[in-house]
């Protein structure tokens, strides 16, 4: 019966070739605009740490003194960065979850191949050895370093497979040196890792949240007073501090650092809560955290990438928009499908006088509306790849890609809505009195 | 012309009225909308920086040698700098305007802590830290006092504030904190510190894309080493420059990396990127709308004319003019367009009330409805005419052909 329908349908649409060819492009461009923006906004909306998302969290602590009670993304008091005087309060208390403390620096690298000049392309990041495992960095060659680097603080440096490339010419470079910072320090290559930029760049939402490049180098934190890096990002304070050099920075108040800790289940997470709460309550007597209420919070990856807002307000706005227009196209596809039914009245007449029930009569038509609802959502998948091409292009960023699960949900899509705005034309036509039709010829 | 049996014959069969109507009103609504949204990108796009665009060349200076006399290498940029042909004004700064990095401190009438509350720090201006040149450089107008000089210039180390004892304020901002006389010889506290305000110059604008005050800024005399280098250049020679700029710097000193070498137009194109893209983006959806519009009218027009074939036919043969018949299609489409638009009007301010809601939209101005409202009876009216020339072709001989 479908067959006979499909075929039955076919012959439809070539008999009526314009109105046919604009409902399916009515229908393709509503589905092209929509998928478009909706692949966009996945795209954006994608949380990189996938199955180890509810198990990372990042802390917040309501580190002030005085009514700062709208500090934070979300105005809850929270600064999503911390002071350098918390990261290593909380580095070294005595909890054996994995953890790390981290902040990004600018620093020039001096490549070994011939007449390459000094760059600062690649960005620097101090962490600990559990950054590694934590946010998934894959390594090529060599490991972390040890845990007691993590301890002592040493030279050694884990840097992608890129930057090892461009310093000694080859991806293995386990074992070498190079020179950073200052034109002169020699820092030991104990890892490389394959390139290393997640979108968004859920590890560190205080600078960009979609960097063109990840870190190039990493630094163990526990180096961090030694090396007395500025950080590159963004330092806030909520009283007049003066600070005249890196060690001012590290006593101050400001906050410009990021802690995360893995916490595997409701227990632990529970244990850190409470530790959070001991924690501020005991900076609150030691004279730190004077507001009416200290206290600390964890998010876990998918909170904290929403309470980040990361997607920003213009993908949402075109994500409505879009919908909007695919509103629009529909309407216009049932007044378009309305016109195409009605000009086949008569041999609907004729087939409901030679015994065709209206049922059969409306699912025929049914047929024919979900031929033209595939095929619209075929070229719409066409144009939706279009589009993402010209979004690439105007926001240079390489992130809008067609997600294979929404090539299906785009079909899906455009065959129900197409079968939606079918009904009330082909009620129509099945509910006309053939007699009607047949005096007409 | 006679609306009676206009009125009568769509009234009789609704259908196609009505999906025509609610598609132009839902059109109306999202365009009106989306031109707005477009307004006001380009309005931020176009806004004067107060600062002279076209001659400015900026880049980032970066040392990596420890053992380097930062500030008597500043004096030998400037001077190898100035040699160059074209060029008018060197500076180094902490920062540029619509550039990355954006130093911002509350700005307060007392001492912080000593009155409470924002009515005492009510603005965060971002500051400029440069030589006393830096006007120069950027092409600043002064609309009282005076500019820096030597006397205001401050050394400092101070990675927090600034360590000036006096500044000058965007004329904004200087408004803003002393609405009446003038704002030169006040003092006001910036991270703490007193500063006398010794003049106000018309505008410059923040780094970055400046968010809603992109106006407030402070110009304070504290000369820098590195950081931002910005070149004052005839508009001409700058692209000259610009090529040779990295190998000139790195030549007088190589202990320093010297990159993001960009004009001010780049940076601004670069700032103003997302915006960019949101107009592109919004024209393009509303273009495809407004197409899809119109071919869903002539399509619904075209199959209401085969519908009344015989109609037409009867009227042209009880005397009806070609002209009638045009006229009688062309003002149906003017009602309903007409009711249509009405109904949009209300749904736009709908729309817009739900995205002043959930998103930092402000309140749509009437005249965009009035424009996408004129944009829809135009391709509604041409729309229908195509349709509605063919149905005043059609023969008077077809009423006698058929019963």
């Amino acid at each position: 019966m479908l067959v006979y329908y499909s075929k039955l349908a076919w012959r439809h649409i070539l008999q009526t070739p314009v109105l046919s060819l604009l409902i399916v492009m009515a229908i393709a461009l509503g589905i092209g605009a929509s998928m478009t923006m909706i692949s966009y906004y996945k795209a954006m909306a994608h949380n990189p740490a996938e199955e180890r998302s509810d198990s990372l969290f990042a802390v917040q602590l309501a580190a002030y003194g005085n009514d700062m009670e709208e500090w934070g993304r979300d105005s809850d008091g929270l600064p999503i960065q911390l002071t350098h005087q918390d990261v290593k309060n909380l580095r070294e208390a005595e909890l054996s979850f994995p953890r790390t403390g981290m902040y990004q620096f600018m620093t020039v690298v001096t490549s070994q191949r011939e007449g390459v000049a000094p760059s600062n392309d690649y960005a620097g990041r101090f962490v600990d050895r559990d950054f590694f495992n934590m946010f998934d960095v894959k390594f090529l060659y060599g490991e972390p370093w040890s845990a007691q680097v993590d301890k002592e603080g040493d030279k050694h440096a884990v840097i992608s497979k890129s930057l090892s490339e461009w310093i000694f010419g080859e991806a293995n470079s386990v074992g070498k040196t190079f020179v950073m910072i200052d034109g002169e320090m020699l820092f030991t290559v104990v890892g490389v890792y394959e390139d290393f930029n997640p979108q968004p760049a859920y590890y560190d939402l205080s600078t960009s949240y979609f960097p063109g490049e990840g870190p190039g180098v990493f630094l163990p934190y526990s180096s961090v007073d030694t090396l007395g890096r500025f950080p590159m990002g963004n330092i806030s304070g909520w009283f007049p501090e003066e600070v005249n050099s890196h060690a001012d920075l590290m006593k101050s108040e400001y906050v410009w650092q990021v802690f995360w800790v893995k916490l595997d289940n409701e227990e632990q997470r529970e244990q850190y809560r409470a530790f959070l709460k001991a924690y501020s309550e005991e900076q609150n007597k030691l004279g730190r955290f004077q507001n009416p209420n200290p206290r600390g919070d964890i998010k876990d990856v998918k909170t904290w990438l929403e309470y980040n807002e990361v997607i920003n307000e213009d993908n949402k706005v075109m994500v409505g928009l879009s919908l909007l227009f695919l509103l629009v196209c529909l309407v216009n596809a049932v007044g378009l499908l309305l016109a195409k039914f009605l000009r086949k009245m008569n041999e609907a007449g004729i087939r409901r006088a030679l015994g065709a029930s209206k049922r059969q009569i409306f699912s025929q038509y049914l047929v024919e509306v979900g031929m033209l609802g595939v095929l619209g959502g075929l070229l719409g998948l066409i144009l939706a790849a279009f589009g993402l091409w010209a979004v690439r292009e105007l926001y240079e960023t390489d992130i809008a890609r067609l997600d294979p699960t929404l090539f299906m949900g785009a079909l899906a899509l455009s065959l129900f809505a197409s079968l939606l705005t079918g009904i009330l034309p082909a009620l129509r036509v099945c509910n006309s009195n053939p007699s009607l039709f047949l005096k007409a010829q | 012309m006679a609306l009676g049996p206009i009125f009568r014959s769509t009234l009789r069969n609704p259908t196609g009225a009505v999906l025509i109507a609610l598609q132009i009103a839902l059109t109306l609504a999202i365009a009106s909308n989306t031109f707005y949204m477009v307004k006001q990108r380009i309005d931020k796009m176009n806004r004067d920086t107060g600062v002279v665009n076209a001659e400015l060349l900026t880049a980032r200076v970066f040392y990596f040698g420890s053992a380097v006399d930062q500030e008597a290498q500043a004096d030998i940029d400037r001077k190898a700098l100035m040699e160059i042909p074209g060029v008018k004004s060197v500076s180094y700064s902490n920062s540029i305007p619509l550039g990355g990095s954006n130093n911002t401190s509350s700005l307060c009438f007392e001492q912080e802590g000593s009155v409470l509350g924002d009515d005492n720090c009510p603005h965060s201006p971002s500051y400029y830290r440069s030589d006393v040149n830096f006007h120069e450089t950027m092409g600043l107008k002064l609309l009282s006092g005076r500019w820096l000089n030597d006397s205001d210039a401050i050394e400092s180390e101070s990675i927090s504030s600034t360590a000036s004892r006096t500044m000058l304020l965007s004329d904004v901002l200087a408004k803003l904190y002393f609405p009446e006389g003038s704002a030169v010889g006040k003092q006001l506290y910036l991270g703490g510190r007193p500063l006398t305000v010794v003049g106000v110059y018309e505008r410059m604008l923040r780094p970055g894309s400046g968010g809603t005050n992109p106006d407030h800024t402070i110009l304070a005399a504290e000369p820098q080493t590195s950081g931002y280098l910005s070149i004052r250049i005839e508009s001409d020679r700058i692209e000259q420059v610009k090529e040779k700029l990295e190998a000139t710097m790195v030549g007088l000193n190589d202990q320093r990396v010297v990159s993001v070498i960009r004009t001010l137009d780049e940076v601004a194109e670069r700032t103003y990127r997302r915006d960019k893209a949101m107009v592109v983006l919004l024209l393009g959806v509303v273009a495809l709308l407004l197409v899809v519009t119109a071919l869903g009218v002539a399509g619904l027009v075209s199959f209401t004319v085969a519908n009344r074939k015989k109609q037409i036919g009867t009227r042209r043969a009880l005397g009806a003019s070609k002209r009638d018949i045009l006229g009688y299609f062309m003002s149906e489409n003017f009602a309903i367009t007409a009711t249509a638009l009405l109904l949009g009007g209300f749904l736009a301010y709908a729309l817009n009330q739900y995205l002043l809601q959930s998103y930092q939209l402000s309140r749509l101005e009437v005249v965009y409805v009035f424009i996408a409202a004129g944009c829809l009876l135009f391709i509604s009216q041409m729309a229908t005419l195509l349709p509605a020339l063919r149905a005043s072709r059609v023969s008077p001989a077809i009423a006698t052909r058929t019963v």
